[in-house]
Formats: structure tokens, C-alpha cells, sequence
């Protein structure tokens, strides 16, 4: 009797989770058409598999090109700002300046106060001014989001890495320097690989905000060929072609390695982001 | 021990490199965004000092700003007063039922994770299209085909599309966060309540919304911030149109900057969503504060 009370629950529930899938689904079963079936008919769940327009959106509409200028850049980016992020953890948690460390601390959460988007045109005018945007080396010229990427992965990353490493015992430390270990001892063969769980999922926060963001890599790129995933992406959005089946195929070169990695991770993944989410 | 975790030189050698990082890409604009501001900059060379021009502009002489300043409320009162409800509702049930939990748990914020971007062109086509969207499919299915709309091209429908996609972005996250919540609450509370007989409705208004009263603020929060700083959802999905109507602050900001080269103004708009920010921050804690005393 008790179950069949919390029916209407599931029934509630199941409800919200259908509108969550909806336009995820939509998104995937059109990709696998052309664009007439898509217009003559988009509920249509397509049983052959047709793979043609992920072919077609990879080789002939620079998907690919974005795709892996999306997966280097995150990557790059994620690992260089925990980098730094560890180091400047380190030193505000476990060496003994306290006013140093306050200001430190201060500095960095002066940084969540600031909105996104309120340093865009000083950002512009300074990397233009480093005129990155002129080179025609894919790299140089995307150094235009990988500084901005690094520094703002900095601040939160080094708040989660230094709650974490806090924790780690005194006496650990002590026995250390018995062994004769230096400061970048102690950091590098000692705090750092007993913060590997911290550096995991600060890495996946780091990593999916580079591979969804949006706004700097639309504005301070300038050559198509260098763009990233997302900008690729609504960029097909807004030209003339009417490759329907196209567009959600290239929708879903962003999405599924992100499902496929939270398939996977979902536990670290929810708890990572909602902790960053309200450290910020 | 102390000698080697007081040493100043392994100190500076460890902060130098993103300390340089920080000044460079963070600090600087800062103070640049702070400065142009109050310059007629257009981009040629720095612009003359115009004192606050560019801001007696904004606010009486610029009507966009204000229409773009009032999506910004919406934004935020459709978060408070329609979302943070369904939000934890959908929290509560969750918590209530066993089976499928996780599963329910997970879905709901998969949204979340996704690329905002990718998301508005998906909601672009699969919802709002007019001939194919799901919105006025669904509409003429029900018979009430004259509620259909070009969403997206309408002035009237074009921010109100925009908010339901955000909302459908996020509210899976903000459940997840209530849910962890709920999961905190002593389970002798819960039990005292069963004993005391309260149950349904009356315990959910009498002992866990009140008990949820910091994530709720904490939502309300990142809700304010969320939706000061939300642009990306509107490029992608309106570009602002049509006639400008669904801009945020923020896409006001980068077409004055950027496609009218207008960098002062843009960066005085820019000064003014800081502003807001923490006005509408500080009068949210205050009523908070008030609001929570008076029920303690």
C-alpha cells in the first residue's frame, strides 16, 4: 500500500525529467536525418542509423577543426591553472605568513565578486593590443582565450585546493623535513600527490567550464579556423544554410563527450560543480 | 620546521608566475574597465575624460539600456517567484521516494553541464522553431492553435522564450543543491514533526522550507549574480532581437563595444551591471536579515 502511495510522485517527477530529456533527445534523433525529414516529419524516431551528416559536419564544416581546438584548449588551460591554482594553495595553507596569506585570500575572492563579461572590452583592448588576433598560427592567436582562461580558472581551483590540503596532518609535513625534504619537497613529492582527489575534480570543473565557454572565445578570436566548439557550433546556427540535420549533429560533438564522461563520474561531477558553485 | 615553511624565497618563487597572471588578465582590466568608463574612448587611442557623461547617457537618455536593465528583472524575479517554488517542490518529492532516486537526481542535472550555447541553438530549433518547435506543436495538438508564435521573432515572446530556456538549464542544478540540503536536516526534526502529527503540506511549510531557509538564499544569490551575467543565451539564441528588445544589460554592453565601437559608453554599462549587482545584493540581504528575524 506504502508504495503505491509514492506513485503519483514518480508520476510528478517523471513528468520534470521528460521536459529535461526533450530537447536533448530531439537534438539527437534529428541529427540522424536529412534535413527534408527533418522538416516533413521531426517525432519521427529514425531506425537505421545514419551517420552520414556527423561525417559530413566533421570533414567538410570544420567541426573537427573545432572540436580538437576545444579539446586542446580546455585541456591545456585546465591543467596549467591547477598548476599555478596548487602552488598558490600551498603556500596560503600551509606556510606560516598569516597577514601574506590574508591579503592573498582577499585578492582572489575579490575575483568571485567580479560579474562575468565586466572585464570583456579591457580584455579585448588588451589582447588585441598583444595583437594575437593578427597571427596567423593557430596557437598565438588562441592564446587570446588561454590567458584569460588560466587566470580565471585560478581562484576558485586554488580555494578548493587549499581547503583540501589544510587538512592534510602537521606531523606528515614534520616527517618530511626530517627526511631532509625543502618547501618544493614538501609541495611537490609530499601535498601535492596526497591532493590528487582534490586536483581530479577541480580538473572536470576547470575542464567543462573551458569546453562550454562561450562568450570570450565568440569575441577575441577573430579567424574562423581558430575558433572553439561552441562558437563553431552557433555559428552554424546563423548562416544561411539550412543544414538542419547538420546542426544537431554538430550539437552533439559537444555533448556526448561531456554525457559520456558524466555517465561515468556523475558523483564527483555533481559534487565538484555544486561546491563551486557555492564557494563562488 | 619553521625555518623551511618561512622562507621567503620559496614563498615569492611559488607566487610569482600566477601572481603575474592574475595582474595582467585580472587586475588590469579592472582598473581599465573602472577608467574608460569615464572616457569617450571608441577605440582609436585611449578617448578624453568625460567625467560622467557616459553615465547620465546610459541611465536618461538611453532607451535600450532600460529595456535591456528590465530583462535583467525579469530574469531575476521569474527565478524567485516561479522557479525557486517548482524548484523545491521538485527537491521534496525527490527526497520523499527511494527507487530511481539517483537516476532522477542525475538527469535533472545533466543540463547543467552542458554548453550554454549548444544549448540555445538546440532550443532554437527543437522548441521555438515555428513550423517544427515543440512549442507550437504542442499547442496546435491541444486546439489552441491560435496561441502559436514565432517565439523567438515576436517582441513580446522573445525574452520570455529566453527565460524559460534558462530556467530549464538550471533548475536541475538548484534541486540537486536542495536535495543535498534536505539530506542534512537532522532526521530527529523530521521525526519530532511525524510525532507532533504534522504532515504534508503543513510539515513541508512549518519545518523544511524553513530549515532549507540558507540554500534557499544561497539560490536566490546565484540566481541575482546568474542572471546579471547571463549573455551568452541571449547571443546565440535572439542576438538581442528582435528590434533589441530581449537584451540584457551585458549584450547591451558588447554592441556598444563592439559593433559600434562605442568602448567608453560600453565599459560604463559594464561599470553600471557591477553596481546593480551589489545594490540588488545588498537590499536582498537586508530584506532577508529583516524577513528571517522576524520569523525567529
Amino acid at each position: 500500500m506504502r508504495k503505491y502511495g509514492k506513485l503519483w510522485i514518480h508520476i510528478v517527477v517523471s513528468f520534470y525529467i521528460l521536459i529535461t530529456i526533450y530537447p536533448l533527445f530531439f537534438a539527437f534523433i534529428n541529427s540522424f536525418k536529412t534535413t527534408i525529414q527533418v522538416i516533413d516529419n521531426p517525432f519521427s524516431v529514425p531506425f537505421d542509423l545514419n551517420f552520414a551528416n556527423y561525417i559530413n559536419v566533421w570533414e567538410s564544416s570544420k567541426i573537427s577543426t573545432y572540436f580538437f581546438n576545444s579539446l586542446y584548449i580546455s585541456t591545456l588551460c585546465s591543467v596549467v591553472s591547477i598548476v599555478l591554482a596548487a602552488m598558490v594553495a600551498y603556500v596560503i595553507s600551509r606556510m606560516r605568513y598569516r597577514f601574506a596569506n590574508k591579503v592573498i585570500y582577499l585578492f582572489l575572492g575579490f575575483n568571485l565578486l567580479v560579474p562575468g563579461g565586466f572585464l570583456l572590452i579591457p580584455l579585448y583592448f588588451l589582447l588585441v593590443g598583444m595583437q594575437f588576433d593578427q597571427s596567423s598560427h593557430a596557437f598565438i592567436a588562441q592564446l587570446a582565450i588561454i590567458l584569460p582562461y588560466i587566470t580565471f580558472g585560478i581562484p576558485l581551483t586554488t580555494f578548493i585546493i587549499a581547503a583540501f590540503m589544510k587538512s592534510i596532518p602537521a606531523e606528515m609535513e614534520e616527517a618530511g623535513v626530517m627526511d631532509g625534504l625543502g618547501a618544493f619537497g614538501l609541495f611537490w613529492r609530499l601535498v601535492l600527490p596526497l591532493t590528487v582527489p582534490a586536483l581530479v575534480t577541480v580538473f572536470i570543473l576547470c575542464y567543462l567550464g573551458n569546453w562550454n565557454e562561450f562568450i570570450m572565445a565568440n569575441f577575441f578570436i577573430a579567424k574562423d579556423k581558430f575558433r572553439t566548439l561552441p562558437v563553431g557550433t552557433a555559428a552554424f546556427n546563423d548562416t544561411l544554410n539550412k543544414d538542419y540535420g547538420g546542426m544537431f549533429a554538430a550539437t552533439m560533438f559537444s555533448i556526448v563527450p561531456v554525457a559520456l564522461i558524466y555517465a561515468f563520474l556523475q558523483r564527483r561531477i555533481i559534487d565538484g560543480v555544486t561546491a563551486g558553485s557555492i564557494k563562488g | 620546521m619553521n625555518r623551511t615553511l618561512r622562507n621567503p624565497l620559496t614563498y615569492l618563487l611559488f607566487l610569482i608566475v600566477p601572481a603575474a597572471f592574475y595582474f595582467v588578465f585580472f587586475f588590469y582590466p579592472v582598473i581599465q574597465t573602472f577608467r574608460i568608463g569615464f572616457t569617450s574612448s571608441n577605440g582609436i587611442g585611449m578617448g578624453k575624460f568625460i567625467g560622467f557623461q557616459n553615465y547620465v547617457r546610459a541611465l536618461t537618455d538611453d532607451p535600450i539600456f532600460w529595456s535591456a536593465f528590465y530583462n535583467n528583472v525579469y530574469f531575476i524575479l521569474s527565478s524567485i517567484f516561479i522557479q525557486i517554488p517548482i524548484i523545491i517542490v521538485l527537491a521534496v518529492l525527490i527526497s520523499e521516494i527511494r527507487g530511481f532516486r539517483n537516476f532522477y537526481k542525475i538527469t535533472v542535472f545533466l543540463p547543467s553541464i552542458l554548453s550554454t550555447a549548444v544549448v540555445a541553438v538546440i532550443w532554437r530549433f527543437a522548441i521555438y522553431h515555428p513550423d517544427v518547435g515543440a512549442a507550437n506543436k504542442f499547442l496546435t495538438a491541444v486546439g489552441l492553435s491560435k496561441f502559436t508564435h514565432a517565439w523567438l521573432g515576436e517582441e513580446g515572446y522573445a525574452t520570455l522564450a529566453i527565460l524559460i530556456t534558462n530556467a530549464w538549464q538550471w533548475t536541475g542544478f538548484y534541486v540537486v543543491l536542495v536535495l543535498a540540503a534536505i539530506f542534512s536536516i537532522p532526521k530527529e526534526i523530521l521525526e519530532a514533526a511525524d510525532t507532533d502529527g504534522a504532515r504534508g503540506f503543513r510539515k513541508l511549510r512549518s519545518i523544511t522550507v524553513p530549515l532549507l531557509r540558507p540554500v534557499i538564499i544561497v539560490i536566490i544569490l546565484l540566481s541575482i549574480t546568474g542572471a546579471m551575467k547571463s549573455m551568452d543565451i541571449v547571443i546565440v539564441m535572439t542576438g538581442g532581437g528582435p528590434y533589441r528588445s530581449s537584451d540584457v544589460m551585458a549584450t547591451h554592453m558588447t554592441n556598444m563595444a563592439f559593433r559600434n565601437g562605442e568602448y567608453g559608453y560600453g565599459n560604463a554599462i559594464a561599470n553600471l551591471i557591477f553596481v546593480f549587482t551589489l545594490v540588488i545584493t545588498l537590499i536582498f540581504n537586508f530584506i532577508s536579515k529583516k524577513y528571517g528575524d522576524v520569523e525567529s
